[in-house]
């Protein structure tokens, strides 16, 4: 049509233009005698019979059409003939596979899905790669909120790993204080004022004790194979004893009975004697111990015994360390040691004017009573020593130290999240809406060409926010994995933090600071990429695009 | 399913205006007027710059609220529709300076409604889809630049590609404005045989606002905004001719 009209003359086109008008009345007299109630198509203004004011829609029931693509454009045709005939999934998106009169195919629905075969691209492709373009195009403002954003996880991961591991490290100073452990001491030298059975038995009666084992304490030198020789405390213990629990052992299985003839040390002594910590067990295995004593003449005497070791705990033994023997081991040598055994093999001899009341079972000097809660430790002790005349030692006050620093810690870290977080998420909302600033239009075109808000904001923006957030994550892991280790020392020389509390290990050993810095960084992203787009969005409504 | 045997006004894309009033303000732009546009027609609309053609087309498409009156647009259930969000999945519009995202290539601009906007429901083969947008862009001279970004057009490609945008929507109304304004005469033929097209091959309702000669020269029927009031200039200026 286009090409005959050109070839026409002005006249030509003059009648043409008539014809239609004819066509035109004509259809609008079939129109009439169907009764419809439209008008018959010329302009009218004013409209004096005041039709304006009770506008009816016209009537419907009229047949359905395709749509404006149900004719199929001729000069389609000849591809799409083509490419139906050699895939015949299109050709069943297109028709029945049937060709017409004609021999051509016919598009015979087009939109109705029932009869779809062929691919639609899915709506979270479009919007992926609609914001990925969109990000490319705008390459600094996305590179500049994930700076923000890399910079703020990277603040939040160094803090939280210095903290969780000064948090780690009091906790196992925590565990090595033994903190529901209350050392009675009674008067050495007087063997009445030592802890008979029965006030034993009426110590462990009370409430909020959960054990009582007796002490024995003595100085020995202690040597590992040929290496350095250490004068310490030797304590005598029990199975029992919830120092040396299976779950303070960092190895070995520690007293299976009372009689067992070996030794427990804790970690830093094996280190400081010089041995170390296999998979195999501690080496030198053997534990060399000498008692001594001085008799009336001024003689000193020694008494060497072998013990292999049976335990290493893992806590240091705070503050300072000790060894544990068998209880009848140390029994005896406290005997020894205060002259009721001339022979560490002997028999027991009464002392000089020791009356009827003397015992020849050795007494304890010392009792450690374990309370059940860290809460029972002040009373226990307050009744130790009001009831008992008992000297007490507790190590309650260390431990209020070691919490209330922990908690100050803990404290300190989360208070900065939350200045952190705002700051970062500020800059990201002015970044973000600055460049919707300058953007409106494109938004609101967004919106005229239908695409929904909800779609804009949280697919598209929402989308880029996540990109973004994720990239920033990214990179600050990365950069804290290759300076960690700088970070630290820095901490550890500006603050005097001891080198031990901090350093080594991943920063994946405290996977809840990877979870915190995720969630903020991709709240935050998206929050600052959502909620400016939004609000742009919701003032341009129903706003028309202006040429 | 032979169009010849369908009565134009029963089609989708027929519009029926009543009573129109547009109003800016205080300001009248157009009063009371009621016209119909029949699918398969080209349309032009006259009138000086200000006197409201722009808004004429905003009011059909639904993009602006009518002060008074009415516009009825039939869709594809053969029901006439008047509420602003129906008659805009109804209808196609293109803008003068063209209104395309920066981000996105020629081609996705072009199919940014049918695959993300309003109209994604009608699409059903992406496939057609983009053998139905080469052609377009190939029609309207801009064969080889689906890729390219409008930032790397020229301002008359920029208009081309928005009216391949119109052309290439599943809507039976396309209200253009003035789409040959910025085109040198080959490609200004060029989519006003893509808009003839779009009407008198596809069914479309196509209305122009242009003051371009060749455009009104070959469109079915001529519409004129003089003094807040339209008038079918069409015999008037067959007459004109035929004097």
């Amino acid at each position: 049509m286009i090409a005959r009209r050109r070839a026409m003359g002005r006249r030509e086109v003059v009648r043409d233009l008539q014809q239609r008008a004819a066509a035109r009345d004509s259809s609008s007299r079939r129109r009439k005698r169907r009764g419809a109630s439209a008008s018959d198509g010329a302009v009218r203004n004013g409209d004096p019979t005041g039709e304006e004011e009770t506008h009816s829609a016209p009537a419907d029931g009229v047949p359905a059409f395709d749509g404006p693509w149900s004719d199929e454009p001729a000069r389609y045709r000849a591809d799409r003939d083509a490419a139906l005939d050699t895939d015949p999934m299109r050709r069943a998106s297109w028709d029945d596979g049937a060709p017409g009169d004609d021999g051509r195919h016919r598009l015979r629905a087009p939109f109705d899905p029932s009869r779809v075969a062929g691919r639609r691209p899915g709506l979270l492709g479009v919007i992926a790669r609609f914001a990925w373009r969109d990000l490319r195009h705008r390459a600094l403002v996305p590179a500049a909120t994930s700076f923000a954003i890399a910079a703020c996880c990277m603040l939040l991961l160094t803090l939280g790993d210095v903290a969780s591991r000064l948090f780690g490290h009091q906790q196992r100073t925590l565990a090595a204080l033994a903190p529901t452990r209350i050392v009675a001491l009674a008067d050495i030298a007087d063997p009445s004022q030592r802890l008979t059975p029965r006030t034993m038995r009426d110590i462990a009666a009370l409430p909020g004790v959960a054990a009582v084992v007796p002490r024995y304490e003595r100085r020995v030198q202690v040597r590992l194979g040929t290496g350095d020789e250490q004068t310490l405390p030797a304590d005598g213990s029990l199975p029992g004893d919830p120092d040396h629990a299976p779950a303070q052992l960092a190895w070995g299985s520690g007293f299976l009975d009372s009689r067992d003839p070996g030794a427990i040390l804790p970690r830093s002594l094996l280190q400081k004697l010089g041995g170390e910590l296999t998979a195999a067990g501690p080496r030198p295995a053997v534990l060399m111990v000498r008692w001594s004593r001085v008799d009336r003449d001024g003689l000193t005497h020694h008494v060497d015994r072998e013990f292999p070791v049976v335990g290493i705990t893992a806590g240091g033994d705070f503050p300072f360390p000790r060894v544990r023997l068998p209880m009848v081991v140390v029994q005896r040598a406290d005997l020894w040691s205060r002259g009721f055994l001339d022979d560490w093999n002997g028999e027991l001899q009464a002392p000089q004017g020791a009356g009827r009341a003397w015992r020849a079972l050795p007494l304890p000097a010392a009792l450690s009573v374990h309370a059940a809660t860290l809460d029972d430790v002040e009373p226990l002790a307050a009744t130790l020593q009001r009831r008992f005349g008992f000297d007490v030692r507790s190590q309650s006050d260390s431990v209020r130290t070691v919490r209330e620093t922990a908690g100050a810690l803990t404290s300190f870290v989360g208070g900065l999240v939350v200045p952190v977080a705002t700051v970062v998420g500020l800059l990201i909302l002015i970044l973000q809406a600055v460049t919707l600033f300058a953007r409106r239009d494109e938004l609101h075109l967004l919106q005229v060409l239908g695409v929904p808000r909800c779609r804009i904001a949280f697919g598209i923006h929402g989308l880029q926010g996540l990109l973004v957030g994720t990239t920033g994550l990214g990179a600050a892991l990365l950069a804290f994995l290759v300076l960690s280790a700088a970070i630290r020392d820095a901490i550890s020389g500006v603050f005097s933090v001891p080198a031990d509390a901090i350093a080594g290990g991943p920063v994946f050993a405290a996977p809840w600071l990877i979870v915190l810095c995720a969630g903020l960084s991709l709240t935050l992203s998206a929050l600052g990429s959502i909620l400016p787009a939004w609000l742009t969005l919701w003032r341009m409504r129903g706003r028309v695009l202006e040429d | 399913m032979d169009s010849d045997f369908i009565d134009p006004i029963a089609r989708p894309g027929a519009v029926e205006v009543r009573g129109l009033t547009i109003r800016y303000g205080r300001t009248e732009v157009l009063g009371r007027t009621s016209f119909d546009l029949r699918p398969g027609e080209l349309t032009t609309l006259e009138g000086p710059s200000g006197v409201g053609k722009s808004s004429l087309l905003d009011a059909l498409a639904g993009q602006s609220r009518a002060a008074r009156g009415g516009v009825w647009i039939r869709d594809h259930g053969g029901r006439m529709v008047s509420d602003p969000a129906d008659r805009h999945l109804l209808a196609s519009r293109v803008f003068q300076t063209g209104n395309l995202i920066g981000t996105l290539s020629v081609r996705d601009n072009v199919a940014l409604r049918v695959t993300l906007g309003d109209l994604r429901d009608r699409l059903v083969d992406a496939d057609a889809l983009a053998v139905v947008i080469e052609h377009v862009l190939a029609e309207l001279g801009l064969a080889g630049l689906g890729e390219r970004r409008p930032g790397q057009l020229s301002g008359g490609q920029v208009q081309r590609v928005a009216i391949a945008r119109g052309l290439v929507e599943p809507a039976p109304l396309l209200l253009v404005d003035e789409p040959t304004a910025n085109l040198d005469r080959a490609n200004a033929m060029c989519v006003i045989d893509a808009l003839q097209c779009a009407a008198h091959e596809f069914g479309r309702t196509v209305v122009v606002a242009s003051h371009d000669v060749e455009l009104l020269g070959v469109a079915d029927r001529r519409l004129a905004i003089h003094g807040r009031t339209l008038r079918d200039v069409t015999r008037a200026a067959a007459e004109e001719l035929l004097a």
